[in-house]
């Protein structure tokens, strides 16, 4: 048990990590939401919406406990000095290195149809981006601190976003009882 | 490579093994067993959708596209002018099981769902539970209707059993709020192009479907060289031939007596035939030209010959996948105690710059729809040239089965099943407000009035179109050439202002 706990990031480090991707993947999760609210408000009533943002927020949420746990696994997994030495701010820019490239495979067609090149060069130039990030952090101290002091900010306002996730729970679960 | 068979698998490709006998016209199962007698006749409703009755050989259409349906004719009624009650599946399907117009059971959006106050008012209710109640659609619409009713369903099979590759699931994970969870993901995970609002998930359900659709290519890619037909903008791909199968073997086995309506997609976009029928309807042929429409889509008339092409070998092949079920409902003599319906939920436009049903315009295409109905051991062909509607289904299967015809249904008793050969001036209304509010009074739509020989067609609160009028005499025209609007003003009067006093009655309960 206590090997398992070295291995864990520290709370607060882990809860600034939580606020990047709680924000990033909610907000993604609004966005394209808001932009079918003129379609859902014809065919539906307030009930009918209000299920739908749920739904969608939940599986927003859900979402950002998923990679916030492939995030913290990864750093249990690999040596203290690559990852977990440096928790809060690799672990950030990790998350946002994944959402700009996530973003902008969704806005570069479809991935399902990629041939194994095209596989092989997102994949490679997403490594590098984040071997990149990484060694940026791991050079200068004052990145490490910035991007840290960025993720302390938002998780008061990440801890608004993951209400509104868990209050999704609720009505899903509601919904279906 | 993992050799794990998964049940699921294994059970498709049992499903999947009488397809190598579409080819021979074989029987299934004992030959000429009639059903144990029950004392109600059995009602068997099978809908194809996006079948365009002017395309069909059966009706007079110059292309060979329907010989299966003229054989089941020979001893059915064939209603000739049968109309939709709208012009795409949410509002003509919620007509059909309803027995009400689009403006009443208000399912008229795209992915519409029937009104709180509707929901009783359906046929498997209406019909009750001395019926075993059955239900199968490919459409991810009409499941949003029967979802509604699967309060009276005995069996609402699911939509995935008949499919290649389904990718949605939110109906099995949350089957007590379908329709929401249903909507849901189509947002969550969409699989028409647009933006996920999942970010990540939503790539690894993108290489997950590329790799399952690549093992059903490789599996049966052969047999459909134009590729498979697919629902939901390729979300899901299925094979008719399953459907099929599994009705040949289930109708005849089902308790008595029965209930069932099915919801095929054939030949709905996009045209994908079994490989014998890609190469059908080399002939040539051109169609009337018609003028563009305040509507057009400015699709060339050649690109629209070469759709219509590619639907007639897509009807052709969903005719003669019709034709395998009704070999075996005949020669296992259901026929003999079963009212069988053959009918669609609307038609698809190749004219006037217009291709497909997403449109506002409300031609005989669109609306002209088949219906056939075999009485339970009718031997001879009935032609009925009096007008009917969707609606009319209803009501009509309800009284010919000893049950009464409800109060709330629209529609009246077709000929041959209580009602009238020559039963005139009844108006049909055929209903396009997809952009309302489903709540709120019409104040844009498309809205058809049929009455004898004349059609009037009222187009308001659109762009182009914010308030027009076209008159049809469908005796003298029936390709709707000449707008008769301005040269017959005492005809268009008449029905002008009974179409504005039933829009006027509809909306008042709908104000504010």
């Amino acid at each position: 048990m206590a090997i398992f706990r070295q291995r864990l990031a520290p709370r607060e480090a882990v809860a600034s990590v939580f606020a990047i991707c709680v924000l990033t993947i909610q907000a993604w999760a609004f966005f394209n939401l808001f932009r079918e609210v003129p379609a859902l408000r014809i065919r539906m009533g307030f009930w009918e919406m209000l299920g739908t943002v749920a739904y969608v927020q939940a599986f927003a949420f859900l979402e950002s406990l998923l990679v916030l746990l492939a995030v913290v696994l990864l750093a249990a997994l690999l040596p203290f000095r690559w990852f977990l030495a440096r928790f809060a701010a690799q672990g950030s820019a990790l998350v946002l290195v994944s959402v700009l490239w996530a973003v902008a495979i969704h806005y570069n067609g479809t991935i399902g149809s990629w041939t194994g090149v095209q596989m092989v060069a997102w994949g490679g130039g997403y490594l590098l981006a984040v071997a990149a990030a990484w060694a940026l952090i791991a050079r200068y101290p004052k990145v490490e601190a910035g991007i840290k002091e960025f993720g302390r900010g938002l998780v008061v306002l990440a801890l608004l976003y993951a209400f509104v996730g868990v209050l999704s729970i609720v009505v899903v679960i509601a919904r279906n009882l | 490579m993992s050799m794990t068979v998964r049940r699921r698998d294994l059970l498709k490709g049992l499903a999947l093994a009488p397809l190598l006998r579409w080819t021979w016209p074989q029987s299934v199962g004992d030959p000429a067993q009639p059903p144990p007698a029950s004392g109600q006749p059995n009602v068997l409703i099978l809908l194809f959708d996006t079948f365009s009755a002017p395309h069909a050989s059966l009706y007079g259409y110059q292309r060979e596209t329907t010989p299966n349906l003229a054989r089941f004719a020979e001893r059915a009624t064939v209603y000739h002018r049968h109309t939709a009650a709208a012009n795409f599946t949410s509002p003509a399907t919620g007509s059909l099981l309803t027995g009400t117009y689009p403006w009443t059971h208000r399912s008229f959006n795209m992915r519409g769902t029937v009104s709180d106050e509707m929901v009783a008012n359906n046929l498997f209710r209406a019909f009750g539970d001395g019926y075993h109640r059955v239900a199968y659609t490919h459409s991810s619409l009409a499941m949003l209707l029967l979802n509604q009713f699967q309060g009276e369903l005995d069996l609402l099979k699911p939509v995935e059993d008949l499919y290649l590759v389904d990718e949605v699931f939110s109906d099995r994970l949350f089957p007590r709020d379908a329709n929401t969870a249903m909507m849901s993901e189509q947002l969550i995970l969409p699989k028409d192009g647009r933006l996920p609002t999942s970010l990540f998930l939503s790539l690894a359900d993108s290489v997950e479907r590329a790799i399952r659709i690549r093992a059903a290519t490789r599996q049966h890619g052969h047999l459909f060289p134009r590729g498979f037909p697919t629902a939901d903008k390729e979300a899901r791909i299925f094979l008719l031939e399953q459907a099929i199968d599994w009705l040949r073997e289930t109708v005849p086995q089902l308790p008595q007596p029965f209930l069932m309506y099915v919801h095929l997609l054939p030949p709905h976009e996009p045209y994908r035939p079994r490989h014998e029928f890609v190469d059908r309807f080399e002939d040539g042929w051109k169609p009337l030209l018609k003028p563009q429409h305040i509507f057009s889509e400015r699709v060339a008339d050649e690109s629209l010959n070469q759709r219509r092409q590619a639907y007639d070998r897509f009807l052709a092949y969903a005719d003669a996948e019709f034709g395998r079920l009704y070999d075996t409902l005949e020669q296992q003599g259901v026929l003999e105690n079963t009212y069988l319906a053959f009918t669609s939920d609307h038609g698809q436009m190749f004219e006037r710059g217009i291709h497909g049903h997403i449109t506002p315009a409300l031609f005989q295409p669109l609306q002209h729809i088949p219906l056939l109905i075999s009485r339970p051991g009718q031997r001879q062909r009935e032609d009925v040239h009096a007008r009917t509607s969707t609606v009319d289904l209803l009501p009509s299967l309800l009284h010919a089965t000893g049950h009464p015809a409800p109060a709330w249904s629209e529609g009246r008793l077709l000929p041959g099943l209580g009602g009238t050969a020559d039963a005139t001036g009844q108006s049909l209304f055929t209903v396009e407000a997809k952009n309302n509010r489903k709540f709120g009074p019409l104040n844009k739509a498309t809205i058809s009035l049929i009455k004898d020989e004349y059609k009037l067609v009222h187009y308001f609160g659109y762009n182009e179109s914010p308030n027009a009028y076209e008159l049809y005499n469908l005796e003298e025209d029936e390709e709707e050439m000449a707008n008769l609007y301005p040269s017959a003003p005492a005809i268009a009067a008449t029905l002008r202002d009974e179409l504005a006093a039933k829009v006027a009655e509809v909306n008042a309960a709908h104000q504010g």
